[in-house]
């Protein structure tokens, strides 16, 4: 009588294991973990210690990446984009929005001034000061640059976090579809904003620069 | 001989804050018969249509930036000698390189002064 090998883990000893049609109804993860199942549920004959070894080792994959898409549920990623980031956008648009408004009427009270001066006595120390009003009232293109710029950021999280989404939901709910994708210009490379203080050439760099290129 | 003051300029920005501020700058200085636009299609449109000595233009707009504007202008036969001068917060050497490479008449990095602006001008135009 043949002695059966000890390493060997006969056929019927095998768990039962779910079939692959239980496994489509799920997502991304589900379809992992049932691809998994089922790539199990195909073996057929006696097992060796070293394929158990294996198919343990697989249904702890499955069994991690279930449980970290579960962990990445409980962080609600839908309030995420849905909530914080549309309402942290709205914010600073409306940041943009008052600033704009602010330097608005500092300009208006500035003209008036410098309409006023017009026949004062005091015309060229007026016209000065009203200058300077002009000039420091060029911080709202400047915040608004950078603003506009922590708003693309944000949308381009959002986007992302849509799509993490949807990937967890395994295609139910598909990313939204609000976003508008313009078509980025041919130079958007060069597209840097205002730059850290330190960090942005001056004014008498540019003019060398362009006086050595003649 | 003097540059005649009464040259149109168009100035061209997104943020309608800075059109005003310089507009007001070039007041200061004189210069009274000024446009503006809010976009590069429109600036090119107006400045194909229009008799203007210069294009004052940001460079950062969307959906044509002041760099493809400008590129449009030298690329025309009827504007391909207007002065140009770019005004931008873009400060990096590429831009400044990429801009002169495309024609500019020069480059004002922001925040500016008046001083500056009126530098710039002497420099297109000669002294006034």
């Amino acid at each position: 009588m043949r002695r059966a090998d000890p390493t060997v883990v006969p056929e019927a000893d095998r768990r039962q294991t779910p079939g692959p049609d239980d496994a489509r109804e799920y997502g991304s993860a589900e379809m992992i973990r049932g691809a998994v199942e089922e790539m199990l549920s195909t073996l057929h004959g006696d097992l060796s210690v070293g394929h158990v070894r294996i198919s343990g080792q697989l249904r702890d994959l499955a069994g991690y990446i279930e449980a970290t898409r579960q962990e990445l549920a409980r962080l609600r990623p839908s309030e995420i984009a849905g909530r914080h980031i549309a309402d942290a956008t709205d914010e600073l648009d409306a940041v943009v929005q008052e600033t704009e408004d602010a330097t608005n009427a500092i300009m208006q009270a500035a003209e008036e001034i410098e309409a006023a001066a017009t026949h004062a006595a005091a015309a060229p120390g007026l016209s000065a000061a009203v200058t300077k009003i002009y000039e420091a009232c060029s911080f709202q293109d400047l915040t608004g640059q950078r603003i506009r710029r922590v708003v693309r950021a944000l949308k381009e999280i959002e986007s992302k976090v849509d799509s993490m989404i949807a990937a967890l939901d395994g295609g139910k709910s598909s990313p939204d579809g609000r976003r508008d994708q313009h078509g980025k210009p041919e130079d958007s490379r060069l597209l840097n904003g205002p730059q850290p203080p330190g960090d942005a050439i001056s004014q008498d760099d540019v003019d060398s620069m362009l006086a050595d290129a003649d | 001989m003097p540059i005649d003051k009464n040259i149109g300029i168009l100035v061209v920005d997104d943020y309608k804050t800075m059109i005003r501020i310089i507009r007001n700058l070039l007041k200061q200085l004189e210069f009274s018969n000024v446009d503006e636009a809010t976009d590069g299609g429109t600036a090119l449109r107006k400045l194909r249509e229009g008799n203007f000595s210069l294009c004052i233009s940001d460079w950062n707009m969307e959906p044509m930036t002041g760099l493809q504007l400008l590129k449009e202008v030298r690329a025309d036969a009827k504007l391909k000698s207007l002065p140009f001068i770019m005004v931008t917060a873009e400060s990096k050497t590429e831009n400044v390189v990429a801009a002169k490479q495309a024609g500019v008449s020069n480059y004002i990095v922001k925040p500016f002064n008046a001083a500056t602006l009126k530098a710039k001008l002497i420099s297109v135009f000669g002294d006034f």
